[in-house]
Formats: C-alpha cells, sequence, structure tokens
C-alpha cells in the first residue's frame, strides 16, 4: 500500500512538473466547461430571417425568449445572432436603416434533432415579425479554425490552427473532448470564438460549393489577419458552411451579400453579433 | 410634420436619464450598496457608415478645465471598437454630481445626432466599487487605474439580474471580482462596478437588444487590461484555479441574469 502511495506521489509529482513549468502559459488547465461545449458541438442550424421593418428589436426579443436560453436543452451548446452590415446600397442614413432587418443565427448542438426543436419552437414566436419563409440549414462540424494574437502584436506571423472532428473509437485518434483540452493547453492560440457574452464583433456566415478543397477554404481563412477563429460545417448537399469571427474583419467583404434561392442559401454576408449565449 | 424615429429616439434617450433620478420602480433592495458620490455615464453608439470619423473627432474633442469644472468631469474616456472596420464607439465618463452628469451627457448626445444610426444606448450610473492590481477600493475616486492612458482594451459588461435574486447576483460578482484581485493577471489595470442603484424599465435596460421581463438593476461592470490577449488569458486562467466554488459561484451568476450579459470590447481612444 504504502509502495502504491509512493507511486501516485512520484506519478503526481512528475505529471505536476508540465503544470508546474506551464505557471505562465496562458491556457493551462481546465477552461470554462461553457467553452468546452462550444468547441464539441458537432452539429449545427443556421438559419436566416427577413425582418420586417420596424420591428427589429421586437424580433430580437422575441427570437430570445422563445429560444434555449430559458428552456434548458441538454443538446445545446450556444447561439450567436448576428445583424447583417448595412446593404452596400449606399453610405449614410438610407442604408443604416436596413441594419437589423436581415438577421443570421448559428446554433450549435450535439446532436442534429436539438436544433430543429429550438426552430420549431420559436416559430410562431417570430413568424408575425418576418417577411418570407423562415430559412433552416442543418449542417454537421468538419472542424474549427483558430488563430493566433498575430493581429495585436505587430510582427508576428499569423498562424492557425485547425481541429478537424474526430469520430470516437477511431484507432489512435485522440477523442474530441482530449483534443479540446489540447487545444486549451497550446500556446499563442487565441480562443475568444468559443467565449460566449462576447458581441459587437463582427463575423461572417459564408458557403462554398460541394467539392470545395478544405485546404483552400483554410488558406482563404489564412489571408484574414484578424481572424478570431472559423467553423466549417457541412450541409446534406454537401454545400461547406463557414461561420468566422473578426477581431478586425476584412474590409473587401463588407459588400458581399447572402442569396437566397430556392430555400438555400449562397454567397457570403457580413454581421455583427448582437446575442451570444448558453443556457442560463 | 410628424417627428422623425429618430428623433423619438433620442428624445427616449434622454428621458432615461431623467428617469435615473425619478426612480418609482422598486425591486427588493440589496442589504448593502457601497456608499459612492461617483456617477458614470456609459454610451454605445452605432455611427452612420461613412461618419464614423466624423463621431470620432467629436467623441475624443478636448474639453476644456471650464467645462471640466462645469459638468464636474472627473475622467473622460471615448473607446472605439478594436475592430477599425466597426462602426461602433463608446464613452464612459465620471462626474461628481448626477444632475451635472445628465446636463453633459444630453448635451454630448445632441452633439452626435448626425452621425448616429440610432439614439445610443445611455446609463447614468453610480461607480460602487473599483479593484486595482493595488487592492479593493470602496471609495473610489474615478481615477484609480488607467487615468489619462491610452491604447488599453477596455470592456464594457453589462448583467440584468431577477431582482429578486439580484443580491445574489451582485455578492457573486463581487467575489469574481475578489478572485481576480487575489490572481492579479497580467497585464491587468483594473475594473470598476457599477449599477443604476434602483430598478429601471425594461424598455430602457436594452432599447435595442433582448429585454429583461421585469424591471431591474443594471449591473455594469468596466474593466481595462492592456491587451485583449491579456484580458482572455486573465478570464482562462480564472476558470481553472482548482476552486469547487468558482462553479457556484458561475451559476449563480449566469443563472441570475434574466436576459444573456452583452460584453463588448473597445480600446481606449483618448482619455482627458
Amino acid at each position: 500500500m504504502e509502495a502504491l502511495v509512493s507511486r501516485r506521489k512520484i506519478i503526481a509529482i512528475i505529471a505536476a512538473f508540465p503544470l508546474m513549468a506551464a505557471a505562465a502559459r496562458a491556457h493551462a488547465g481546465d477552461p470554462s466547461s461553457v467553452m468546452r461545449e462550444i468547441f464539441a458541438a458537432k452539429y449545427g442550424l443556421i438559419s436566416y430571417y427577413q425582418v420586417k421593418p420596424g420591428r427589429e428589436v421586437e424580433f430580437q426579443n422575441a427570437f430570445l425568449q422563445s429560444g434555449p436560453y430559458n428552456r434548458r436543452l441538454q443538446g445545446f451548446a450556444n447561439e450567436r445572432v448576428l445583424e447583417a452590415a448595412a446593404m452596400p446600397m449606399s453610405e449614410g442614413q438610407r442604408s443604416a436603416e436596413t441594419i437589423g432587418q436581415r438577421v443570421f443565427a448559428i446554433a450549435r448542438t450535439f446532436d442534429a434533432e436539438t436544433g430543429m426543436f429550438i426552430a420549431d419552437e420559436r416559430t410562431n414566436a417570430i413568424r408575425g415579425l418576418v417577411e418570407g419563409d423562415l430559412i433552416h440549414v442543418p449542417v454537421t462540424l468538419v472542424e474549427h479554425i483558430f488563430s493566433n494574437w498575430s493581429w495585436e502584436k505587430s510582427g508576428t506571423t499569423m498562424d492557425l490552427t485547425i481541429k478537424p472532428v474526430v469520430t470516437a473509437g477511431v484507432a489512435g485518434t485522440r477523442s474530441w473532448l482530449a483534443q479540446s483540452r489540447d487545444l486549451f493547453a497550446e500556446q499563442n492560440v487565441n480562443l475568444s470564438f468559443l467565449k460566449d457574452g462576447y458581441v459587437g464583433q463582427l463575423g461572417i456566415l459564408e458557403t462554398f460549393p460541394p467539392g470545395s478543397d478544405l485546404d483552400g477554404i483554410q488558406n482563404q481563412m489564412g489571408e484574414r489577419l484578424g481572424l478570431m477563429g472559423a467553423s466549417v460545417y457541412r450541409a446534406s448537399d454537401s454545400t461547406f458552411y463557414v461561420y468566422s469571427e473578426y477581431f478586425q474583419a476584412p474590409a473587401n467583404e463588407r459588400s458581399r451579400v447572402l442569396k437566397i434561392e430556392a430555400d438555400r442559401i449562397q454567397g457570403g454576408q457580413l454581421g455583427s453579433v448582437v446575442q451570444n449565449y448558453s443556457s442560463r | 410634420m410628424h417627428p422623425t424615429p429618430k428623433i423619438i429616439g433620442f428624445a427616449a434617450a434622454l428621458s432615461l436619464l431623467g428617469a435615473f433620478l425619478s426612480q418609482e420602480v422598486t425591486a427588493r433592495p440589496r442589504s448593502q450598496v457601497p456608499p459612492s458620490n461617483i456617477y458614470a455615464g456609459v454610451i454605445i453608439y452605432d455611427a452612420i457608415p461613412g461618419q464614423e470619423n466624423a463621431l470620432e473627432r467629436e467623441l475624443m474633442a478636448d474639453m476644456s478645465s471650464a467645462e471640466n469644472r462645469r459638468f464636474g468631469i472627473i475622467n473622460d474616456r471615448a473607446l472605439r471598437s478594436v475592430d477599425p472596420i466597426s462602426s461602433q464607439f463608446a464613452t464612459y465618463t465620471k462626474f461628481s454630481d448626477a444632475a451635472d452628469a445628465e446636463r453633459f451627457l444630453n448635451a454630448r448626445l445632441n452633439r452626435v445626432k448626425d452621425y448616429v444610426r440610432r439614439a445610443p444606448e445611455s446609463h447614468l450610473l453610480r461607480l460602487e466599487t473599483s479593484y486595482t492590481p493595488s487592492g479593493k477600493i470602496g471609495e473610489p475616486n474615478g481615477k484609480d487605474f488607467g487615468y489619462k492612458e491610452i491604447g488599453q482594451t477596455a470592456h464594457i459588461f453589462f448583467g440584468l439580474p431577477d431582482p429578486n435574486y439580484g443580491e445574489e447576483y451582485f455578492e457573486a460578482l463581487a467575489d469574481v471580482k475578489q478572485m481576480t484581485l487575489r490572481l492579479s493577471p497580467k497585464g491587468w489595470l483594473g475594473d470598476d462596478l457599477l449599477s443604476s442603484g434602483s430598478a429601471l424599465q425594461p424598455e430602457s435596460l436594452a432599447p435595442y437588444t433582448p429585454r429583461p421581463i421585469v424591471a431591474t438593476t443594471l449591473s455594469t461592470n468596466y474593466a481595462e487590461y492592456t491587451s485583449f490577449e491579456n484580458a482572455e488569458n486573465a478570464y482562462l486562467n480564472r476558470q481553472h484555479i482548482g476552486d469547487p466554488s468558482l462553479i457556484e459561484v458561475q451559476r449563480v451568476f449566469t443563472g441570475a441574469l434574466q436576459i444573456p450579459a452583452r460584453l463588448y470590447i473597445f480600446r481606449v481612444i483618448a482619455n482627458q
């Protein structure tokens, strides 16, 4: 018994060494459970709404109150709601008045059913506040992309950390949750993308056609120097949906607009995050 | 001629400031509200696309010492989003008198009305406690950290607790700040805790974002770090200090919020 205790002590001391050495490391140890859940949620529901002019605040209110903030769902991790940037018709007050009328949302869930359940529960509350159909696209996570702090540290190089989804039980791979632990222990990776509560930052929802090369998507993200992080999803028709957020968004993305054709979302859209929450 | 929605919005914003001085809504009172005679105006501005520079110039304009004396201004910080293409700005201004504060903020709102796409979200609050690496300051003077510095990252947090659990919420918030104080994270300049003091109606608490169901006290936390990275690391390192009570504090804190917290990140661009 004593030998066992001693051995455990030694193991504990050895195990503690990296932690001690990493006392100054930013992400050593476990981050909050909310961040892990946002990382681990392998499913998503992307939604798009055309809000009636003058009903923008009412819509935001109804959207939250009929959603999972006050209705705990085991399968729900987080939702981001963005108001699309001003229509590029012109600068000035006229274009600013369109802000809040085109809304897109990304719900992160642990199963495919939860997203659609949330959408169904919401329908009655928001139906009268929107024009046209409610657009919902169920998606599955392909990978997360995280940037470093180069945007804030002049003279440093942008470096992406890619976390492709792994399937449990595949030989030679670490579990998805274990990968979150690895990520949180890595140096110089910013994890702001996984935090709930942050609002006001800019995000982009964009699509890439079926057959798009993942390396090409990663390269495109890598050219955006103020990237915070991105999640790459795939829909049932193999279209890629990429949701990304920025410390400093690429200015050339301002003029892109999402197009809705036959209940399909196409193109790209810059917007401002106005809700970013997990269940309370 | 009918007033435009924007004018109506401004009138509403001005009346919100007035409402601070004539509260009628009551909620379960906090048993210990820190005494303070310092007031702070927190305003979030959304510029009309193309008017960002004009708004920035207006918010950064130098104030004369006569103006400072006239309005009892202790400190005025102008903030801009860390993202240059964002149109969001904020000001955080401390005063020695609530009525003077209201007059100054009303005048400022009037000066910027041609540059903003909607009436700015505006709150007049009481500064209750400050925390700096040197310790907790029960009677802050409004210049306790980051005074006249620019370039640092500024966080503005808005929380709207259910008034039935307001006591627990404010205690949990104070516990979290004590934790920050204990850890004294790298790059941390300080935190101010502020509140509206008494309950306000939902429309004034969140004019453009989801509203609380019932009237409540607005809780605000203004914090500064030397960089965004330091701010994030401070948050992450707090999450794994091995103290199970941290989970309890988090659950009490988030569970009491009627609507999700809003945390805005800015950079300080003027500080006078």
